[in-house]
């Protein structure tokens, strides 16, 4: 430790003595870019760069309610265990009910070891952003919203709400920024379609390590 | 595993007769830059990223101390514990002890698990060899990564580290060391290291993770990754630990975005990678994932020499995306392994005399043709060919052993500057060549002459030529 202090001084003092003598840059004259007028819609946006990158997406309207569209979704997975974080919004909308309806088991990712966690075929969170110019869903972890669920399994939905999406990163960062909730304060994850890997001979491989598929729910 | 960065150009010699090699690094960095290119072109104010890009990092470099100062006091603030580490030596140092510490608790009897994602700075400073010797079994997570690491190799590229090897090579290589039945599917073969590496992680008790950018106002590590290693090396192991240079702060979140727009789209063509990372804080009370101890190590190694240096200093704008080896003619022809040091490109031939010293690593900035293109695709405006030029004029005023060069060149400079001499000098090897050996001999030219040929001389000189044809011509009237 001791040791460490010193060289933490040392290497503060050698950046000091390198650029003591450096002003400030100035600060080039940029023009502001002209931001192309989206004609879409941001959740239209969303769902299209989503569907881009190997996502797939769900918009609930109408007739379409987010209990029918889960129970779609899941039929294929008959049998099957899902994962679910301890989230008050996915009690809102009664999801471990709809899940339950299915005849598919359900474990909390607090109730199961990492070995049983790891079992499952699907995972159901909430997201509490999105952006719509990349098809990013916005994951922060607190309470028992953990990361697991949507990274074990080889299926993730993920549930957001259209009124939570922003057009860009910028805008994205301005309005967490503004909430109660500071981006820098919470473990953070953003997720952009299924995971990817191009590792071997530049081929587009989905479901390298997290999931092969990534379902979105707009609602 | 060659890497000794001394022996580049007899590296560069075999690389080049390597056909294979040569072909699956064309076919990688063409894509690379095809997909660049692409989602470049959407965005009609991408020059203006790249001003406003340069400037945050020039910003974020001209204040470093006050940057990582608010680093460190941010992230301590949140529980993440920050270590310094002047050099290679005492990073490792640092890591092996907090690593050591760790697992003693666990007091298992097997070798304990550190799960890696890629980490150019870990690469940089040898940690691995350095944890394995401590009695740890690291495992590389990233697939590229995990490849080259079994095949005992280093990576080729700073953003696809097996982009050198073709997809019958990783089949021959799955089974030869996990022993599998060979397979060249690249889909089948991702399933196979998915499965084992997925065992990894389920008993890894340590997550190492590098650090693509730090953000100072929040005290945030933050990474970019594609295949969810980065996302489970955060998420399982009880201590993570991240290490960054010290270049990689960045002052605010706003800065973030601006980046994060350029380095996917410049590093592997995309919009934004799969996941971008915040390593926010530790696991709390009642939180069912994440690590329960982070640690965040700042490494120096070199880089506060690269800052002292006025001519130098913009190196450290790099934000390590690895367009300048893509578009690169010589690293399009060699490979990385051929420069016989973990940073290859023209990015790698600035660092490495900076980092290792003129001495071993003063052959490096001539394996560039200074055309440029390194400094027109960089996301950050660093001006590549420039510091190249300039290392190279280093290499030549400081390293001993070229006085004869300088000799060379001064007789040139006496020679070019006066007309009769260079006249009568000229005429000279055209003469021998022509009059006396009849054509049956071309000039040895050592080192230029080996992978060239050079054409026959002209039997007579462009200015006698054109003086006997003016001289012909009627003249015209008036």
């Amino acid at each position: 430790m001791e040791k460490e202090k010193i060289s933490r001084d040392e290497i503060l003092n050698a950046i000091r003595h390198a650029t003591d003598n450096i002003g400030v840059p100035e600060r080039p004259e940029i023009p502001t870019p002209v931001g192309k007028k989206a004609k879409k819609t941001l959740h239209q946006q969303f769902c299209d760069m989503l569907e881009k990158v190997g996502g797939e997406t769900r918009v609930i309207t109408g007739k379409k309610t987010i209990d029918s569209v889960l129970k779609e979704i899941l039929k294929e997975f008959k049998g099957e265990t899902v994962l679910l974080n301890s989230d008050p919004e996915l009690e809102r909308l009664s999801i471990p009910e709809i899940v339950k309806d299915t005849g598919i088991v359900l474990l909390q990712t607090s109730e199961g070891t990492l070995d049983e966690l790891s079992k499952s075929q699907v995972g159901i969170t909430t997201a509490q952003a999105g952006i719509a110019d990349t098809g990013t869903v916005i994951l922060l972890h607190t309470g028992e919203r953990g990361r697991l669920a949507a990274l074990l399994p080889e299926v993730h939905i993920v549930l957001l709400k259209k009124t939570n999406l922003h057009a860009d990163k910028s805008s994205a960062i301005a309005v967490l920024k503004s909430g109660n909730v500071h981006p820098g304060d919470i473990p953070m994850t953003w997720v952009t379609g299924p995971s990817l890997t191009a590792d071997i001979e530049k081929v587009l491989v989905r479901g390298a390590h997290g999931p092969k598929r990534l379902i979105a729910i707009l609602y | 595993m060659q890497s000794d960065p001394t022996k580049i150009k007899s590296y560069i010699r075999s690389a080049l007769e390597d056909e294979a090699l040569r072909q699956a690094v064309k076919k990688a960095t063409d894509h690379s830059l095809t997909k660049r290119a692409e989602v470049v072109a959407e965005l009609p104010h991408w020059e203006n990223l790249r001003d406003r890009a340069a400037h945050i990092r020039n910003c974020a470099i001209t204040g470093l101390e006050e940057h990582l100062l608010m680093l460190e006091e941010r992230a301590s603030a949140k529980g993440i514990e920050v270590h310094w580490a002047k050099d290679a030596a005492e990073a490792k140092r640092i890591v092996g002890d907090i690593c050591t510490a760790a697992t003693r608790v666990s007091g298992s009897s097997e070798r304990p698990i550190i799960a890696k994602s890629k980490s150019m700075t870990t690469e940089e400073i040898g940690l691995t060899p350095y944890l394995e010797g401590q009695g740890f079994e690291v495992v590389e997570t990233d697939l590229g990564e995990y490849i080259v690491q079994i095949a005992g190799q280093m990576p080729s590229h700073i953003t696809a580290p097996a982009l050198h090897l073709s997809r019958s090579d990783v089949g021959r290589l799955f089974a030869d060391k996990l022993g599998v039945e060979y397979e060249d599917d690249p889909v089948k073969l991702i399933g196979i290291a998915r499965k084992v590496l997925r065992e990894k992680f389920m008993k890894a008790e340590i997550g190492i993770t590098g650090v693509n950018f730090a953000v100072a106002e929040s005290g945030t590590p933050v990474m970019v990754e594609n295949e969810g290693n980065g996302r489970l090396v955060g998420a399982i192991p009880r201590v993570q630990i991240s290490v960054m240079g010290i270049e990689k702060v960045i002052p605010t979140f706003e800065d973030l975005m601006v980046l994060l727009e350029l380095l996917p789209r410049s590093a592997t063509g995309q919009r934004i990678t799969g996941s971008v990372l915040f390593f926010n804080r530790p696991r709390k009370e009642g939180e069912t994932d994440g690590p329960e101890q982070m640690h965040l190590v700042i490494v120096d190694n070199g880089r506060t020499k690269a800052l002292a240096d006025p001519d130098l200093r913009e190196v450290l704008r790099c934000i390590r995306c690895g367009a300048c080896l893509n578009t690169c003619p010589v690293y399009r022809q060699t490979g990385g392994h051929a420069y016989g040091w973990i940073y290859p490109g023209p990015i790698g031939a600035v660092l490495a005399p900076i980092f290792l010293g003129l001495d071993k690593a003063g052959d490096h900035p001539f394996a560039s043709s200074l055309c440029g293109s390194c400094s027109e695709i960089c996301p950050v405006k660093i001006d590549l060919h420039r510091l190249l030029l300039n290392l190279r004029s280093r290499v030549t005023s400081e390293i001993a052993g070229w006085s004869g060069e300088r000799a060379v060149i001064s007789g040139w400079q006496s020679v070019m500057s006066r007309p009769d001499l260079y006249r009568a000098l000229a005429g000279l090897p055209r003469f021998i060549l022509h009059d006396i050996l009849q054509g049956r001999w071309s000039p040895p030219l050592p080192i230029w002459g080996k992978s060239r040929s050079s054409p026959p001389l002209a039997r007579s000189s462009f200015s006698e030529m054109f003086l006997k044809e003016f001289t012909n011509q009627e003249k015209p009237e008036g």
